[in-house]
C-alpha cells in the first residue's frame, strides 16, 4: 500500500512538472543559470509581438510586502486604471517578495508563466541586483516590464526592447531639499547634531536617501552626522536605535533623527512620544503616506517627500499597457523617455494641507491617456 | 583476595572523582551564560561609559528586551520538550494586527477596550492549540507545522487591515508604552509577570516536570502513564499566550496594527534560547537561562550600537560571540551524532 501511494505521489509530481514546463511562454523554458546578462538579439522585436489579443492581460506587480501603505496606493491605481480601460480585460496579479531577491524572481516567473506574452510587469526590485535577473527573463519571454525605485548599474532599459522604462521619485535632490528646510529651523539655524536610520544594505532606494542627507550635510557644515545605522525598513529596529542613542547622547544633544522611510520615522516618534520628546527632536521619513501626512499636521514629524503612488502605478502601468498594445514602440523613445524622474513632493506643514486635500480627502485623478505626463525629468544613469 | 579489594576501591574512587569532574564542568558549562553577559557589560562599559549608567542598563535595556523576554517565554518550553516553535514572527505580527482592530481604533468602530485584549489571547492560544493538535494528532514535526502556521498568521494579520495598518487610538493599550512605573513602561512589568508565570509553570508544577521528561527521554513519560500529546498540546497553547501578549505589547509600542510587528523576531527568540543554554535536543535549560539569553542578546544589541560598532561588523560581531557562547557551554562527545 505504501509503495503504491509513493509510486503514485512521484507520478503526480512528474505529471505536474511536465504541466508546468509546457505552459505559457516558451521563455520559462529558455531560463538561463547564469546571471550575466546580455542584449537579447534572439528576443522578437516589440512591433512584430506586442499584438493586443482577446486574451486577459496580467498585471504582475510584484512588491517588497502588502503592509506598506505605499504599495496599497500603488495596486490602488493600478485598480482604477484596470476600471477605466474595462475590468474584465485584465487579470492583476499583486505579490510580494517579503524581501526575498530569490522569490521575487521566482514571482515573475510565475507571473509571466500565467500571461505568457499578454503579460505585463511592474515591480519595485528589493534590491538592485533583481534587475538583472528580471531584464533577462523578460527580455527572453517577450514580455515588457518597468522597475521603480532600484535599478541594477550597467542594466538601463534603453538597452533593451522589454525593458519599457525605469522611474523614480528624485530621492537625492528631494532628501537634499528637505534636509536643508529642516535644517534651517534649528533651533540655531544650520546648526546642530542629528542621527540616521537607513532602510536595507545595498538597497538603491535607502542609498539614494541617505546621499540625499550627506548632500545636505555638504552644504551645512556645522550640522554634525553623529551615528548611522540601519534600520532595514524595520520599524521595531527604529524604535530600539532611537532609545539606544537617546541614552548615548542625550536627548538634549539631539536635533533630528532623519528616517529612509515613513514607517520607521513614525515608529521613532512613538519612541520620542514616550520620553516627551515628540515635536523637540525633529525627524524626517520618505514616501508620504497617510500616517506621516497626520503626523506633520500635528507637528510631530518635520516633512516627509511624498512619491505620488497614483501617479507611478497608474500612469506607469498605462505606459506599459501601450507597449503591450503596439501603440508604444519603446525602441524609438529616447533614453530620457526611458528613464526618468517622477515629481516628489516635499511635505511640510507648509503645504500639507493642499497635499491632504488634493490626496487624501479626493481620490486623485489619474490621467491615463497622457501617461508620458508623469515624466518629470530625464534621469542619467550612466 | 587483598589486590582485588583494592582495585574495587581505586574503581570506585576513579568513579567518584568522575563523577564530580562532571559536576564541576556541568557547573562551569551554567555559568558560561552568565559570565558572558558580564564580560559583554564590562567590555562595552569600557568602550562607552554611558552603557554604565543607570538609564541605560535599567530603563534602556530592559525597556527593549520586553517583547524578545515575552517571546522566549514561550520558545523557551517549546525547545525544552525537544521541538521548535518557528511561528514566532507570524503569531505575533497577527496579534498585533487582530487586538488593533478589536479595540478603539481609526479603522472602525469596535471598542472593546480590555475585552479586545482577552480575545486576541484567546484566539492566539486557540492557534497555538490547532498547531499542538495537528503537531500530535496528525503527527507532523513541529517544525514543519510552526513553519506553516507562521506564514498562515502572517496572511491572516495582513488581511486584518489589507495594507493601511489602523492607528491604535485605545489609550489604554497606548500607556501600556508611554505610562511608567519605578522608570519603566508598564510592558516592561508586563514582560517580567510573564517570565514568572514562567518560571512557577516550570518549577512547581507537575506540567513543567512533564516538559522535561518528555524533552529527555519522551519513552519514559509515556510508559509511566503520562499524557504526553495533551503536554504537547498545551505547550504550544502557551507559547501561543505568548505570542498573543507579545503582540500587544508590539502594538502598543508602534502605536498601530501592522505585520511588522512580528519582524525580525524569530532569530532573535531562538538564540537567546539557545545562548542561554537551553539544549535544542530538549530535556536541559529553562526559563532562567533564557532571560540570561535574553540580556546577553539585548546587552549585545545596545552595546553595539552604543560602541558605534560599524554596521557591516555588527552582525558578524554578534554570530561570532554566540557562536563561541554555544561552544563553551555545551558538553560534546566523542561518540554523540551530530546532525
Amino acid at each position: 500500500m505504501k509503495k503504491l501511494l509513493s509510486v503514485s505521489i512521484a507520478l503526480i509530481m512528474v505529471l505536474m512538472l511536465a504541466a508546468c514546463s509546457n505552459e505559457g511562454d516558451s521563455g520559462t523554458e529558455k531560463k538561463s543559470t547564469s546571471s550575466e546578462l546580455t542584449e537579447s538579439s534572439e528576443a522578437p522585436k516589440p512591433t512584430e509581438s506586442a499584438e493586443s489579443t482577446d486574451e486577459k492581460l496580467v498585471i504582475g506587480i510584484s512588491v517588497r510586502n502588502i503592509e506598506n501603505p505605499y504599495y496599497v496606493q500603488i495596486y490602488d491605481a493600478v485598480k482604477q486604471f484596470t476600471e477605466y480601460m474595462g475590468e474584465e480585460k485584465f487579470d492583476i496579479q499583486f505579490i510580494a517578495c517579503d524581501s526575498s531577491d530569490d522569490q521575487q524572481v521566482s514571482d515573475v516567473q510565475a507571473m509571466i508563466a500565467r500571461g505568457g506574452k499578454n503579460t505585463v510587469i511592474y515591480i519595485d526590485p528589493n534590491n538592485a541586483a533583481v534587475c538583472s535577473s528580471v531584464a533577462k527573463i523578460c527580455e527572453e519571454a517577450g514580455v515588457y516590464w518597468c522597475s521603480v525605485w532600484s535599478y541594477a548599474d550597467g542594466v538601463y532599459p534603453y538597452n533593451f526592447n522589454y525593458y519599457a522604462f525605469h522611474q523614480t521619485p528624485g530621492q537625492v535632490e528631494s532628501e537634499k531639499e528637505l534636509c536643508l528646510d529642516m535644517f534651517s529651523q534649528f533651533e540655531e539655524a544650520n546648526k546642530g547634531k542629528i542621527l540616521a536610520i537607513k532602510g536595507l544594505e545595498g538597497n538603491t532606494a535607502s542609498i539614494d536617501r541617505f546621499a540625499g542627507l550627506n548632500e545636505a550635510l555638504k552644504e551645512a557644515p556645522d550640522v554634525e552626522l553623529l551615528d548611522s545605522q540601519n534600520g532595514d525598513w524595520n520599524p521595531q529596529t527604529a524604535q530600539t536605535l532611537t532609545t539606544t542613542w537617546l541614552n548615548k547622547y542625550g536627548a538634549d544633544e539631539i536635533d533630528a533623527i532623519w528616517c529612509a522611510n515613513d514607517e520607521m520615522a513614525l515608529a521613532v516618534i512613538e519612541t520620542l512620544k514616550s520620553q516627551g520628546l515628540n515635536g523637540k527632536i525633529k525627524v524626517t521619513g520618505f514616501d508620504g503616506i497617510t500616517d506621516a501626512v497626520n503626523a506633520i499636521k500635528s507637528d510631530d514629524m518635520f516633512g516627509t517627500v511624498g512619491a505620488n503612488p497614483w501617479l507611478e502605478g497608474g500612469q506607469g502601468v498605462a505606459y506599459l499597457y501601450a507597449c503591450w498594445k503596439g501603440d508604444l514602440d519603446v525602441t524609438s523613445l529616447s533614453e530620457g523617455e526611458r528613464c526618468f524622474y517622477t515629481e516628489p513632493q516635499i511635505l511640510t506643514k507648509e503645504n500639507i494641507d493642499d497635499f491632504i486635500k488634493d490626496y487624501i480627502d479626493n481620490s486623485p485623478e489619474i490621467d491615463f491617456d497622457n501617461y508620458m505626463d508623469m515624466i518629470y525629468a530625464p534621469l542619467e544613469l550612466e | 583476595m587483598q589486590n582485588s579489594s583494592k582495585e574495587s576501591i581505586t574503581i570506585a574512587e576513579e568513579f567518584i572523582r568522575e563523577t564530580k569532574k562532571q559536576e564541576q564542568r556541568a557547573i562551569i558549562m551554567k555559568l558560561v551564560p552568565i559570565v558572558l553577559l558580564i564580560a559583554l557589560i564590562i567590555i562595552f562599559g569600557s568602550i562607552t561609559p554611558q552603557f554604565l549608567t543607570v538609564s541605560n542598563l535599567y530603563s534602556n535595556i530592559l525597556e527593549q528586551l520586553s517583547i524578545l523576554l515575552v517571546t522566549s517565554m514561550g520558545t523557551t518550553f517549546v525547545i525544552l520538550m525537544g521541538g521548535i516553535d518557528l511561528s514566532t514572527e507570524g503569531m505575533v505580527g497577527f496579534a498585533g494586527c487582530f487586538v488593533g482592530l478589536l479595540v478603539q481604533n481609526s479603522a472602525n468602530d469596535m471598542n472593546l477596550g480590555i475585552l479586545g485584549i482577552i480575545i486576541t489571547i484567546l484566539f492566539s492560544a486557540l492557534i497555538g492549540a490547532g498547531i499542538g493538535l495537528i503537531h500530535t494528532k496528525l503527527r507532523l514535526p513541529s517544525f514543519i507545522i510552526t513553519f506553516s502556521a507562521g506564514y498562515i498568521a502572517q496572511g491572516l494579520g495582513v488581511l486584518t487591515y489589507k495594507g493601511i495598518p489602523a492607528a491604535i487610538l485605545d489609550e489604554g493599550i497606548r500607556n501600556l508604552y508611554f505610562h511608567k512605573i519605578a522608570g519603566l513602561p508598564v510592558l516592561t512589568w508586563i514582560a517580567f509577570v510573564v517570565f514568572f508565570i514562567a518560571l512557577f509553570l516550570e518549577k512547581k508544577t507537575a506540567f513543567g516536570r512533564y516538559v522535561f521528561a518528555i524533552g529527555d527521554n519522551e519513552k519514559i513519560p509515556v510508559m509511566s502513564g503520562v499524557n504526553v500529546n495533551k503536554v504537547k498540546i498545551l505547550v504550544f497553547v502557551w507559547t501561543g499566550i505568548c505570542f498573543g501578549i507579545a503582540g500587544i505589547m508590539g502594538a502598543a509600542k508602534l502605536g498601530t496594527s501592522q505585520i511588522y510587528i512580528g519582524q525580525d523576531l524569530l532569530f532573535p527568540t531562538l538564540t537567546a534560547v539557545v545562548v542561554g543554554g537551553t539544549s535544542m535536543s530538549g530535556g536541559q535549560g529553562g526559563v532562567v537561562n533564557t532571560l540570561i539569553g535574553v540580556l546577553i542578546v539585548t546587552v549585545l544589541q545596545n552595546g553595539m550600537v552604543m560602541a558605534g560598532v560599524p554596521n557591516e561588523l555588527q552582525k558578524g560581531v554578534q554570530g561570532l560571540i554566540i557562536i563561541s557562547v554555544i561552544v563553551l557551554s555545551r558538553r560534546r562527545s566523542r561518540k554523540q551524532i551530530v546532525k
